[in-house]
């Protein structure tokens, strides 16, 4: 990740924005600029509900280098209620309890930082419902 | 019309380590230790959690229930004494994630525990002034205290958040009154670790007479005397200092009892007033006073009068109670929370 | 029309080769061609390298101007990079430079120079993030061992295959790779040992992937009637596929599916004029044990759900009825990302020529390569047969 792709994805990694096609309704996320099922390019903005269900996971026993600071840590996939998946970690959640359909909630939390004296990382991830 | 509190939330961590853990790393007597400061457990931030994280989590829960577009929010103040980042505010992530951007202000505060309620004044007087339809102020912190120092029992994680404006109002603001002066109680160097402080000293000629100058000061610029409100929070470092402040100024124990999140949380030094402030408020009638005096170290206390308004009840369908964040927890043990804290650094 | 054939090929052991760069490597793979080859270098018009991510692992761009004037190679040189389907890509693009008639004589040069990083979480994130989508898996904390692990669990619910079954893989290519001198363990696996090791991402150890190594790769790619001139030693490439899927797993719609492999084996099969059934032998692959079990299934070698009990029964070991990564495959062969997609065609020219010594599967007649990169996002197969 760059700053610059930082500061250009910055809706949908901090709120979820999606974009909407105007002509048929097609939801996406990660947004699209052109509807890729009716080549149609003005499509709207749109913040997901944050609200959906778990898919599937696995636990992260071996993160890649900007994760090592968190592992092990849990991933996994997640519908959305607007009918979209998408990847994300799952956290605050214990072993006992992640279990495949489980509700989840939008959270905010840190991704990774460069260093102690780069940029660091927020986005989404998803928790259990308070 | 009235400026006031249209919407609030709070947000807690969920890993709690016990005082008892503490000391029984330390070689201490934990159940004497609890005893002493009135504190059973408090919050550690996961090592994805910070004080930006936990802002833009409370303030979601405070905007939904405020009703407020987010394009309607003209000033996002954060204040804590652990902002991730020096320079590079944790206002503008809270403002770009609740979708507030860009039209409106922002800017990190700092006065030790206080910034929060400093905050609150600033969005006060903007809205009351009419230059913004309503803002958002928020405490938070995710403070440390030195292993093996008195602090390390009370030191917590967590913040609330407060959207502030003339519609849609739960709690109105009657009044404001802030007793403020140079008193070095508390201090973090800049690039320093942990915070030092005057121990004995931060009590006496800095905590109490903070506190209880601006409470007396704000009844007497209101004309209300202890016996106008039913509820009162103070800013809780510990368990004690509170209900001893409270005493001095002749409020019973049962008023002040609910606003203490510290017992369970510890303090959250910026959110510390302002968590109790919420809890208040979850369980507060239509027409009932409530008195919020902060504390900062540094040092100064910033004190409000609020009453509750009858919009309460449905307004708190809409946001999350300080319990349910109370009730959230999983325990840790010493080790895990060294190594949350970066007091065990793996890089 | 040209017939391609593969008219000579090589590697280097696959290993931690701490004491050889990225350009010893190649020019090691490059000299052995031309030692057991009969043709000049200034023969070969064209070199194509597949490399996964030698900008990440050496900070060396433009390895085809660098290998081929390292070398003496007066040949039109560039790089293809297709994550870990490199190699076969890159073979690929070879073969039509020769079918179009653009080039009579190529050499296809697999290529990676992993352990210059040390750390492997340091060499976990340039995987991931090639293979992966980078922004949306890898940035956000996923690993290509955790969207294996979700697969896995997918396939296992789906079929009813057994954690056992998955690790047969392994055992499998490593007792295949004890009869090949070139390869990276040598040493037979069990399954207690796969599943006691390490967790990687549940349901998956460290030892249902592959070590990190170094090597080279290199096969002779021309005409039949220029083979013919200098060796009589040659198999023909009969068909060529390539297809691609969504690089997010979130997207797929059943995890234990891969359609781009289904679609590149189609299309090779069909431009080879093959059914699966033709296959003698097959190099498919193994980054991790679960992604041969559906290669099987999507290539068709096995129905949806049989590869797993099949692997357990013997059926994909050497001496099997349908004998799989012969080599020892990527997992105990070794794993040198680029070079990995070459010396699966390595393993089948020494196949389908007889000379593949204790490996040696018998009356092998068609073979099969197959490369994919991450979990489905570039899948390459490839058909070669002895006429
Ligand atoms: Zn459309």
């Amino acid at each position: 990740m760059s700053i610059a792709d930082y500061w250009r994805l910055e809706a949908p990694r901090f709120r979820l924005e999606a974009t909407k096609c105007t002509n048929c309704d097609k939801i996406y996320f990660p947004p699209k600029r052109v509807c890729p099922i009716c080549n149609n390019d003005e499509l709207i903005h749109m913040d997901l509900s944050g609200r959906g269900r778990l898919i599937t996971f696995t636990k992260v026993e071996k993160p890649a280098v900007e994760f090592e600071y968190m592992g092990p840590y849990y991933v996994g996939i997640v519908e959305l209620e607007e009918g979209i998946r998408i990847s994300a970690s799952i956290v605050d959640v214990a072993e006992e309890q992640i279990k495949e359909g489980m509700p989840l909630e939008l959270a905010f939390r840190k991704y990774y930082a460069i260093g102690d004296e780069g940029i660091v990382y927020y986005g989404y991830k998803f928790r259990p419902p308070l | 019309m009235q400026t006031g509190i249209a919407g609030y939330g709070v947000y807690i961590p969920m890993n709690r380590i016990s005082v008892e853990e503490i000391a029984r790393v330390w070689g201490e007597d934990g159940v004497r230790v609890s005893r002493s400061i009135n504190v059973f457990e408090k919050s550690v931030p996961s090592l994805d959690e910070d004080t930006i994280t936990i802002s833009v989590e409370a303030a979601r829960i405070a905007l939904r229930m405020s009703g407020f577009s987010p394009s309607s929010i003209g000033a996002v103040y954060v204040g804590s004494e652990s902002h991730p980042f020096a320079v590079y505010p944790s206002a503008v992530h809270v403002a770009e994630a609740i979708g507030a951007t860009p039209h409106l202000t922002a800017a990190d505060l700092e006065f030790a525990c206080k910034a929060g309620t400093a905050g609150m004044q600033m969005v006060f007087g903007m809205v009351g002034a009419g230059q913004i339809e309503a803002g958002l102020a928020i405490g938070t912190d995710t403070s440390q205290g030195r292993p093996g120092d008195a602090l390390e029992y009370t030191a917590g994680a967590g913040g609330a958040a407060f959207v502030i404006g003339k519609d849609n109002i739960v709690a109105e603001l009657e009044g404001t009154y802030s007793f403020t002066t140079d008193t070095p109680d508390f201090w973090r160097r800049e690039g320093a670790s942990y915070p030092s402080h005057g121990s004995r000293f931060t009590g006496a000629p800095a905590y109490f007479r903070h506190v209880i100058s601006a409470a007396k000061g704000l009844m007497e610029q209101l004309g209300l005397t202890i016996d106008d409100f039913d509820r009162v929070t103070f800013h809780q470092p510990n368990g004690k200092f509170p209900l001893n402040a409270a005493r001095a100024l002749g409020i019973p124990s049962e008023k002040i009892e609910d606003a203490l999140a510290v017992k369970y949380v510890g303090n959250t030094y910026s959110g510390a007033s302002i968590v109790g402030l919420a809890r208040q408020l979850d369980i507060a009638k239509p027409g009932e006073r409530i008195l919020l005096v902060s504390y900062g170290s540094g040092a100064g206390s910033d004190a409000f009068s609020f009453v509750v308004t009858d919009l309460i009840d449905e307004a708190r369908q809409h946001g999350v109670p300080v319990d349910t964040f109370i009730n959230r927890k999983r325990f840790i043990d010493y080790a895990t929370y060294a190594r949350y804290r970066g007091k065990i650094r793996i890089k | 029309m040209n017939k391609v054939v593969v008219a000579s090929a090589t590697m280097t052991p696959f290993t931690d080769h701490y004491d050889r760069d990225i350009r010893d490597l190649a020019s090691e793979a490059i000299r052995d061609i031309f030692r057991k080859t009969e043709i000049e270098r200034s023969a070969v018009d064209g070199l194509v390298i597949g490399s996964m991510a030698s900008m990440s692992f050496t900070n060396q761009g433009n390895l085809g101007a660098l290998i081929a004037s390292e070398n003496n190679l007066n040949s039109a040189s560039f790089t293809v990079e297709a994550g870990e389907a490199s190699g076969q890509a890159a073979l690929r693009a070879a073969y039509s430079l020769i079918k179009s008639g653009m080039h009579e004589t190529v050499l296809v040069l697999g290529l990676e120079k992993v352990t210059d990083i040390v750390k492997l979480p340091e060499i976990l994130s340039v995987v991931n993030h090639v293979n992966m989508d980078s922004r949306w898996e890898a940035d956000i904390g996923l690993t290509l061992a955790s969207s294996w692990a979700m697969i896995a669990k997918s396939h296992m619910s789906q079929y009813g295959i057994t954690r056992e079954q998955i690790a047969s893989v392994a055992v499998k290519n490593h007792y295949n790779a004890t009869f090949n001198p070139f390869a990276q363990f040598k040493s037979k696996l069990r399954i207690e040992t796969i599943l006691r090791a390490p967790a990687l991402a549940s349901p998956l150890t460290l030892f249902d992937t592959c070590a990190a190594a170094d090597g080279a790769a290199a096969v002779l790619l021309t005409t039949e009637e220029k083979a013919k001139s200098f060796t009589d030693q040659y198999i023909h490439v009969k068909g060529t596929g390539l297809a691609h899927g969504t690089l997010r797993i979130a997207e797929r719609d059943r995890l234990y599916s891969i359609p781009a492999i289904k679609k590149a084996a189609k299309d090779a099969y069909e431009m080879a004029g093959i059914s699966p059934s033709d296959i003698d032998v097959a190099e498919v692959h193994d980054s991790f044990t679960i992604a041969e079990l559906i290669a099987l299934e999507e290539m068709g070698i096995f129905e949806p759900g049989q590869s797993g009990p099949a692997t357990e029964d013997g059926r994909t070991k050497k001496d099997g009825d349908r004998p799989i990564n012969t080599s020892g495959g990527m997992k105990a062969r070794g794993y040198p990302f680029g070079a990995a997609g070459i010396a699966q065609v390595v393993e089948i020219y020494e196949q389908l020529l007889g000379i593949a010594g204790e490996r040696q599967v018998a009356d092998a007649n068609i073979g099969v390569t197959q490369a994919l990169a991450g979990t489905g996002g570039t899948s390459v197969v490839h058909v070669f047969g002895t006429a």
